[in-house]
């Protein structure tokens, strides 16, 4: 019967280096899936905005330009402190990389209230489609139908960023009990694909949903 | 304790690293929301999307370390953006072409 040597290795795995590109590998079929998730959603949006542009851009107007700007810098901030995380743990600093991760949290957590509150300020101007949507103009369909993308585009985008707060708190943990280390970083360089990954789809959804129509 | 001293610098020299790319993506997202202000004849479209394309350029090759993948893991990634392009492309070049009288 085969002896696990190395603590974390599984045994079917010769070493750590192998086992960490096997996770590293599954991790981006993941990301190669939700590459056609996310993109039949921008598929429709762009079909839509080339049949409707006065009316996307009309609505695109309604969205608040600074809260997604720095949406956006939380998001990005959020990476940058998720690289460090994980350059510290490679550096046998543990401290720093559950500093950075909290960090993480926080700026994820962040761009979660600023969705929030666009959601809020949507729903009080009654732009959030179904029996509520109040909008006077000849476009209101087509806004209504922006606001529909929104919603979804945004939603399952926040939905993923949410699992990834679940899942930085289970490294947090794991950083502090010291099933991390320098030598066992695996897990937390596959989190740091799937957040990056979340990061990305907001690069793209953000000149996408606030900027196309002008402003 | 020398081994200690060169992972310090190694974690030092990429903290750098990762904040000048910081500063360099919020650069470029104030950049696209001032094009966002400008009228160009559409090519304000087409310079927001570039800028966004390089901003993930730079968070796919930095900070989610492309260049250190196995080829087995370049091949899905590629993979990933091929099926992306032939969803994109070909549902594009059907919708766009519809109107076309032959």
């Amino acid at each position: 019967m085969a002896q696990t040597q190395t603590a974390g290795l599984q045994e079917q795995f010769e070493d750590l280096t192998q086992q960490r590109e096997t996770s590293n590998l599954g991790m981006w079929i993941f990301i190669s899936t939700e590459c056609l998730f996310f993109g039949g959603l921008f598929l429709a949006f762009t079909v839509l905005r080339h049949a409707y542009p006065v009316g996307f851009a009309t609505a695109a107007r309604h969205l608040d330009l600074l809260s997604g700007i720095a949406g956006t810098v939380a998001l990005l901030a959020s990476t940058l402190a998720m690289s460090i995380g994980l350059a510290a743990l490679r550096n046998s600093d543990r401290f720093l990389s559950f500093l950075a991760c909290f960090g993480t949290l926080a700026c994820g957590l962040i761009f979660l209230g600023l969705e929030g509150s666009e959601y809020f300020r949507a729903w009080h101007e009654h732009l959030v489609p179904g029996g509520s949507f109040q909008f006077i103009g000849p476009e209101a369909g087509h806004v209504q139908m922006f606001f529909l993308l929104y919603f979804v585009m945004t939603g399952f985008h926040a939905l993923h960023l949410t699992i990834g707060l679940g899942v930085i708190v289970c490294m947090m943990l794991l950083i502090m009990i010291n099933r991390l280390h320098a030598e066992r970083y695996g897990p937390l360089q596959v989190a740091a694909l799937y957040w990056h990954f979340v990061g990305i789809i907001w690069t793209l959804l953000f000149p996408t949903l606030y900027l196309l129509g002008g402003r | 304790m020398n081994r200690k001293l060169k992972g310090t610098k190694a974690l030092q020299s990429s903290v750098r690293k990762f904040c000048i790319l910081f500063s360099v993506l919020t650069g470029l997202v104030l950049v696209s929301a001032g094009l966002s202000f400008v009228r160009l004849g559409g090519f304000e479209v087409l310079g927001i999307m570039l800028v966004a394309f390089v901003s993930v350029g730079i968070i796919v090759f930095y900070f989610m370390e492309l260049g250190s993948l196995t080829q087995v893991s370049w091949l899905w990634a590629g993979a990933g953006l091929l099926w992306f392009g032939i969803l994109f492309v070909l549902a594009m070049t059907d919708y766009l072409t519809r109107s076309w009288v032959w």
